[in-house]
């Protein structure tokens, strides 16, 4: 009769089945298609490029993101074999890592009313080829790791509940699970592992879940220890992350935007808010109060510092917690609860579908949409060389076609005057967000400069890596000569050039010139102290 | 709830009407209007309140797509208030309050006060709420006031689907007398609302039980609009300007529904998750009937609409939904068949309550920047309770201040004419001249033009026609979209008008005198495009 409150569903295999299905759906087409961001993309294949050729994150290329970002979407380009397969390939491979922890700590957690669902949300949020909060029909790459974190972040939280049963095995999978999903977030994104560390020192604090705390942050502690001594660039993952730190700030924006953007998610916040309050005038828990509080305010300061309007998937955590208190204090009513507390446990289950199926219907429809689109090779593909299985779709996106065709027409204009020089091309860099020429050309790829250039987030005036440095080792220079935005007056275009065109005049000569392009050689060294400056780079 | 059905309906009446009295106040006290959008369209108002007040009658004197409604509802706020910068609020506080009327009787007697109490509010606060749905708090705009004054009369006529629990004496009388008035402001502010109504109406008449209210409601309707046109005598001329709205602004047909159903996507699973509730228990096919009339047309009224979110129909399913939940939740039997029943009160208000605090939130800020005086003023003469200001709107707002300069510029140069002009018309999509120096309003032209919407190559008025009655032309060099319009009439200007006065951003043109007519010309120079998408709500 109270089948919604029963544990004897088992959660476990219904989401690793689920993990599979997305994992198939995504990677079986073996193509990419997408209809905007695609720059985006670039900047993406561009770093799986660079780790399959050899390079190692932050130490031959500056970036604010995690190595484990490189390394995911560098798996899936070596498991598909192709520049199109690599990101289906890499999500479905992280969906289903991933579907492991959730598994388990949803499964020991939470009811299944609350676990399957929840459960499915948190798989479709890593699977669907989106970003958060955009619509069905905007197919993009772009920002994969941002969903990634919420993914783990959203798991990880749910540990704040007591296991159903205690036991040494227990223990073990959950210090393993937690310590496996803070590893990825500060390895991917550092603004999710900071916050996933502090929910690690909150639980510090609850006696019965000390031990397999202390037991991840042990694990976490080794494993930064151990990625160090391979790695050896944790100090500059950390230099380049200061860097877009000062460049963006840690809180972006104007009071009215915060206001804004608090107010697109407010409708998650409301159910929390419900969720939250309906909880806590059941168990009367300060320590409960604090982790919705911290769930609401970690939850914004992280998708402030994204590229993300919707989607602040901490929220929907904290009303899984909260949900799974409100029916543990049912359960514990027992089963002649008296009918106020019966429909508790209905409403209740009823809320927490509202909180998570509409995104998980969204999400549903977008990511098979991808695998349609991707099947039946709509769109035509990047007139680039290794690019063929990457499709851009107009899925009635028609101003983001226009955008997408036009960025194409200068790619290729971009590709044939690198053509034109004779010698094999190498070491390109691109004074533009995202690069595909050197993957394109198979060309091995610039040292010390960066895939990733983008006005007020990685660079700005006063903070940018110097030209000394970051052009050092670079052979050639792509100047876009025209802003590609339908605003010209806010293209930052001529401020990035600004910033590095004396060093290229110095240093590089002008070798071509295009509608659209303006190629630079560099000089061949006149004194053997120019190459001297150029090896000093520390 | 161990109130009686009297006490419930006390509650329901007093909790609404005191609301809605609060939301008025809150709204039409500062006296001044601050807006941050869509500055062209609250223009269109304006004038159309002053037209109204100088003795015009829509349809009749000029053209509109959109109901005689739309323009008497400002008239009055002005009359109320003595101002043009304190009309719109005051319109809206009195519609705010004339819709309060009715949802009292209709949630009184149909819904528990658990369900009425929430759902009234939403829906005063959708009618108050000095934004266009969908856009953001900051974004405050009297413009396309009629959409939320439309929605909530639909979404309050549509609970009558349910049957009165606590009947009244005259309730039956009374059910007509609601459903009659809010059909008829749904059919002269904005047609789509009043066909929709007027279906579901018809759609009553299959309720046995609720027949004989539905039958006074068509009675009343068919007398009001006999009378209306008795004394209005522009009832065809309305359809006429409707059809020609309908041949000009075509959209792209289902994939612009597709779109819009996907923008919608959280409101319809939630719609869904109710529906399915109701119909798991009742297995009726009027429910599902019902359930299709708030999905299927609110869609296509959104359609029709500028509008970036908002199907509040979707909002009345759920309410009515709850209540069904509510009624059918006592049990026989089947144990488990009140628990959504008593879960179903929580999920409605998590779904109104989002848009209540936004709509809230923005209500309280123009109550804040209006008594603030926050903004700039129009500089108008008559528009000096009137001001614009940014706050936080993302986005280049420079057009707005660009267009608000040439607003003011061109009024310089009307009161330095050497003679007073007998009226003034401006070739572009609204005329804020006329309102703003108190000038005679001009007759027989349209009360704005939106190219794309309400004219286009194809369908437009002769240029004798709209230009007939006019003294001074306003030829602005860009405006909103002023380049179109001139490539249509500008032959017709150079004839019948002279060049009296140029600018960087106008060209002042007086009609010539009948002898002097003659094919006399000065040719422009037109570079831009509309390039403003005024009135389209969408923000990129």
């Amino acid at each position: 009769m109270r089948l919604w409150a029963e544990r004897s569903i088992s959660v476990g295999p219904i989401l690793l089945a689920a993990a599979a299905l997305f994992a198939l759906l995504l990677a079986l087409p073996g193509q990419t298609v997408t209809t905007r961001y695609l720059n985006d993309l670039f900047v993406i294949l561009d770093g799986a490029y660079r780790v399959a050729s050899g390079q190692v994150p932050n130490q031959d290329f500056h970036t604010p993101l995690g190595p484990f970002a490189y390394y995911l979407s560098a798996a899936g380009y070596a498991l598909s074999g192709t520049l199109g397969g690599a990101m289906p390939t890499a999500m479905a491979v992280i969906t289903l890592l991933l579907a492991l922890p959730i598994a388990h700590i949803l499964g020991s957690r939470l009811h299944p009313v609350i676990a399957v669902p929840f459960g499915l949300f948190l798989l479709l949020i890593l699977a669907v080829p989106i970003n958060l909060g955009e619509g069905i029909t905007s197919l993009t790459f772009a920002k994969f790791y941002n969903r990634i974190g919420w993914a783990a972040l959203g798991a990880l939280l749910v540990m704040y509940l007591h296991p159903v049963h205690t036991g040494r095995r227990q223990e073990i999978l959950d210090a393993a699970c937690a310590a496996a999903l803070t590893l990825v977030m500060l390895y991917m994104k550092l603004s999710y592992g900071v916050v996933a560390l502090a929910f690690l020192l909150l639980m510090l604090t609850d006696r019965l879940q000390r031990r397999w705390t202390l037991g991840a942050l042990g694990i976490t502690i080794t494993a930064a220890l151990i990625t160090e001594l391979l790695w050896q660039s944790s100090l500059a993952y950390l230099a380049d992350l200061r860097l877009s730190l000062e460049v963006s700030g840690a809180l972006r924006g104007t009071w009215g935007q915060i206001t804004d953007h608090v107010l697109v998610n407010l409708t998650d916040y409301v159910l929390l808010g419900l969720l939250a309050g309906i909880a806590l005038y059941r168990t009367r828990s300060f320590r409960d109060f604090l982790f919705y509080g911290f769930c609401a305010v970690a939850g914004f300061l992280i998708i402030n510092q994204n590229f993300q309007a919707w989607g602040i998937i901490m929220l929907h955590a904290g009303a899984a917690v909260a949900a799974e208190r409100i029916l543990r204090v049912e359960d514990r009513q027992g089963g002649i609860a008296e009918y106020g507390g019966r429909s508790m446990t209905a409403g209740t289950s009823l809320l927490f579908l509202a909180v998570v199926l509409p995104a998980i219907v969204h999400s549903s429809i977008a990511l098979g949409l991808h695998t349609v689109a991707a099947s039946m090779r709509a769109g035509t593909a990047v007139p680039l060389p290794h690019l063929e299985r990457v499709r851009v779709a107009n899925l009635w996106t028609w101003n983001d076609y226009d955008t997408a065709i036009a960025y194409q027409n200068k790619l290729r204009d971009g590709l044939d005057i690198l053509s034109t020089l004779g010698s094999n091309p190498e070491r390109i860099f691109v004074l533009d967000l995202g690069n595909p020429f050197s993957m394109a050309l198979n060309a091995p790829p610039a040292q010390g400069d960066t895939p990733w250039l983008q006005w007020d987030r990685t660079l700005n005036t006063d903070a940018l890596v110097p030209a000394e440095k970051l052009l050092s080792k670079v052979q050639i220079v792509m100047t876009p000569r025209s802003a590609d935005s339908p605003n010209p007056e806010q293209d930052p275009l001529p401020q990035i050039k600004a910033l590095y065109e004396p060093y290229i005049a110095a240093h590089f000569e002008l070798a071509a010139q295009t509608e659209h392009w303006s190629l630079h050689r560099r000089r061949l060294p006149a004194s053997p102290q120019a190459t001297l400056t150029g090896d000093k780079r520390p | 709830m161990t109130f009686s059905g009297a006490r419930q309906r006390q509650w329901v009446w007093g909790v609404l009407l005191a609301a809605a009295v609060v939301f008025g106040l809150v709204l039409a006290l500062p006296g001044r209007t601050v807006t941050t959008a869509y500055l062209n369209d609250l223009f269109i108002f304006l004038d159309g309140a002053h037209r109204i007040a100088s003795g015009q009658v829509p349809n009749r004197d000029f053209h509109t797509a959109l109901g005689p409604l739309a323009f008497y509802l400002p008239a009055l706020g002005y009359w109320i208030s003595g101002t043009m910068g304190g009309a719109m609020p005051a319109a809206m506080a009195a519609a705010t309050l004339g819709l309060a009327l009715p949802m009292a009787h209709i949630f009184g007697s149909r819904l528990r006060p658990a369900v009425a109490i929430p759902y009234g509010l939403f829906l005063l606060l959708i009618v108050a709420v000095p934004i266009n749905l969908g856009e953001g708090i900051a974004s405050l705009s009297f413009a396309m006031f009629y959409n939320r004054i439309g929605w909530a009369a639909l979404a309050t006529l549509l609970i009558m689907y349910l049957r009165p629990e606590r009947v009244h004496g005259r309730q039956d009388l009374l059910d007509g007398l609601c459903a009659a008035a809010l059909a008829l402001a749904m059919l002269y502010i904005k047609v789509t609302y009043g066909l929709v109504a007027l279906a579901f109406l018809a759609f009553m008449l299959f309720d046995a039980r609720q027949r004989r209210w539905a039958l006074w409601a068509f009675g009343l309707i068919t007398l009001a609009m006999l009378l209306i046109e008795a004394f209005w005598q522009a009832s065809l001329a309305h359809v006429e300007d409707l059809v020609l709205a309908g041949r000009v602004s075509g959209t792209r047909g289902i994939v612009d529904l597709v779109l819009a159903f996907l923008r919608h996507l959280p409101d319809y699973i939630l719609l869904a998750i109710f529906a399915a509730l109701v119909l798991w228990r009742t297995r009726s096919l009027r429910d599902l009937l019902f359930f299709g009339i708030c999905a299927g047309p609110g869609l296509m009224i959104q359609n029709q609409n500028s509008q970036p979110w908002g199907i509040i129909t979707l909002f009345a399913g759920a309410a009515a939904a709850t209540e069904i939940l509510l009624r059918v939740g006592l049990p026989f039997g089947r144990e488990d068949s009140r628990i959504s029943a008593s879960g179903a009160p929580l999920l409605l208000l998590a779904f109104l309550l989002p848009t209540s605090l936004h709509c809230f939130l923005a209500l309280g800020l123009h109550a804040i920047v209006a008594t603030g005086r926050v903004g700039e003023p129009f500089g108008l003469p008559r528009f000096n309770e009137l001001r614009l200001t940014t706050l936080w709107v993302p986005g280049e707002r420079s057009f707005m201040t660009d267009y608000l300069q040439s607003i003011r510029e061109g009024a310089r140069l009307l009161s330095e004419l050497p003679a007073k002009p007998d009226n003034v018309s401006v070739l572009d999509f609204a005329n804020p001249f006329s309102a703003g120096l108190g000038l005679p309003p001009s007759r027989g032209d349209y009360a704005w033009l939106h190219w794309g919407r309400n004219i286009n190559d194809l369908h437009h008025l002769p240029p004798e026609q709209l230009l007939g009655g006019v003294d001074v032309l306003m030829v602005p060099k860009s405006g909103i979209n002023g380049a179109p319009l001139y490539n249509l009439y500008g032959a017709h200007i150079r004839e019948a008008f002279h060049l009296i006065r140029e600018t960087d951003r106008w060209i002042v043109h007086r009609r010539r005198e009948a002898r002097m007519l003659s094919s006399v010309g000065q040719s422009l120079e037109h570079a831009h495009p509309s390039s403003v998408g005024a009135g389209d709500g969408m923000s990129p």
